[in-house]
């Protein structure tokens, strides 16, 4: 223990006030203290200097302080959630498309040119398997093709006019007038082959018109579904695709390509 | 640290928080915003932030806020001299508002530890950590303090 002297005191009393000197010691060096009034009143003086806590009425609302927090989705969650919605939507519609048959309605045809003295030739379909089909049936466009084919390739002469009938238009109005009357639409097989033309089949229904119909279209697989982010894109973009393009044997210098993921219809004029 | 935790927290420390920067400051107005704005950090950071340590960590916040302002407007903050006059005029002063007096003629840091250490019951470690000082620093400080305090009470004393 320190013994007490006028240069140690002040560290002695601070070091008892901190409670650094404690039990025996500290009893000690107190009594020791108190019997020195001059330390005692020092003592009680440094006892001084502990700042009590005050109830001064020092405070602040501290209500607005306090939180309630609002339930909160986790991001990742948005996100996951986001993904399946769009992958199930993604995958609906490419099994969607790979599970149905193809399937074209031939709505009414626009004029593209009239001609005077000449007819539209027609598409005969009425004699096309109903015992199949049955007579308010959709009859797939590649029916109608075949059974088309079949009737062109039997006569070996352009068919005489023959009307073209779908569920939504039972009559074609004659428009579209050529002097040689052939089928519209034709299987690529009932053509010659010197006439057909190196996409696909041709089909030269008159000078200035042919009508081509391929069912394997360039780029595009017949046999196989697409894969992978083709097949994706291909569900989510949609159906047939048409465009307009440059095409030097035409009279007009352009031509028609209808196409989805099956079939590919090129028409010239 | 949960919303419950945190806001036992604010019931229990709001105001010893801003009791501790209000001494410092001397201004309700900035002492509150201090006080706000170390919650509000609280709150944010309240993943981050065990219960047991939220005292402690409100403190270090506050006050380093506080160094702040008082360095931004680099103010000086004294206690007002009117305790003086009214200690004077008392036949017996108020030893509180005495030693309030003193406590507001001590240096900032000073000040700090001393309000830490017998307002707050920190031990010397843990106002360390919140002034950013190492341990001997602090109790040299804290003896100075309460040798400012014991001299000015005595020299008072022998006035009276």
């Amino acid at each position: 223990m320190s013994k007490i002297n006028d240069n140690n005191i002040d560290d002695i009393m601070f070091r008892l006030l901190e409670g650094e000197i404690t039990g025996t010691e500290r009893e000690q060096l107190l009594d020791a203290i108190e019997a020195d009034p001059a330390y005692s009143e020092l003592w009680k003086t440094w006892q001084r200097t502990i700042l009590l806590p005050e109830n001064d009425g020092l405070t602040m609302d501290t209500r607005s302080l306090k939180k309630k927090a609002a339930y909160t989705i986790p991001l990742f969650y948005r996100y996951a959630a986001a993904a399946m919605v769009i992958l199930g939507l993604s995958f609906g519609l490419y099994y969607q498309r790979a599970n149905t048959e193809t399937t074209v309605a031939v709505g009414p045809l626009k004029p593209i040119q009239k001609m005077s003295g000449s007819k539209v030739p027609r598409l005969e379909i009425d004699t096309v398997s109903y015992l199949k089909y049955g007579k308010d049936t959709f009859v797939p466009l590649r029916e109608k093709i075949r059974h088309t084919a079949s009737v062109s390739k039997d006569k070996a002469t352009p068919v005489p006019e023959k009307t073209i009938r779908n569920e939504h238009n039972a009559e074609l109005p004659e428009q579209l007038v050529l002097p040689v009357e052939l089928p519209l639409v034709q299987k690529p097989d009932a053509i010659a082959p010197e006439k057909s033309i190196q996409t696909g089949n041709k089909n030269h229904v008159h000078d200035d018109v042919y009508v081509s119909v391929s069912t394997e279209a360039p780029g595009i697989s017949k046999a196989e579904p697409k894969k992978g982010i083709r097949a994706l894109l291909s569900s989510l973009t949609g159906g047939p695709q048409i465009r307009i393009v440059n095409d030097s044997n035409t009279r007009t210098n352009k031509k028609i390509i209808i196409q989805n993921n099956k079939y590919q219809i090129i028409a010239g004029f | 640290m949960t919303e419950k935790e945190y806001n036992i927290t604010v019931d229990a420390h709001g105001n010893a928080l801003f009791r501790f920067i209000y001494k410092n400051l001397n201004v309700r107005e900035d002492a509150e915003n201090i006080v706000q704005d170390a919650f509000e950090s609280l709150w944010l950071n309240k993943s981050k932030v065990e219960y047991e340590k939220s005292k402690s960590w409100l403190f270090t916040t506050a006050y380093r806020k506080m160094i702040d302002q008082i360095r931004r407007e680099k103010k000086t903050v004294e206690m007002p001299e009117i305790h003086k006059e009214k200690s004077n005029e008392a036949a017996q002063p108020d030893l509180r508002q005495i030693v309030n007096t003193a406590l507001g003629k001590l240096p900032e840091i000073q000040k700090t530890v001393i309000m830490l250490r017998d307002y707050e019951g920190y031990d010397y470690a843990e106002i360390g950590n919140i002034t950013g000082l190492n341990e001997s620093q602090v109790k040299v400080y804290i003896f100075r303090a309460r040798q400012t305090l014991k001299n000015y009470l005595v020299s008072l004393e022998n006035i009276i």
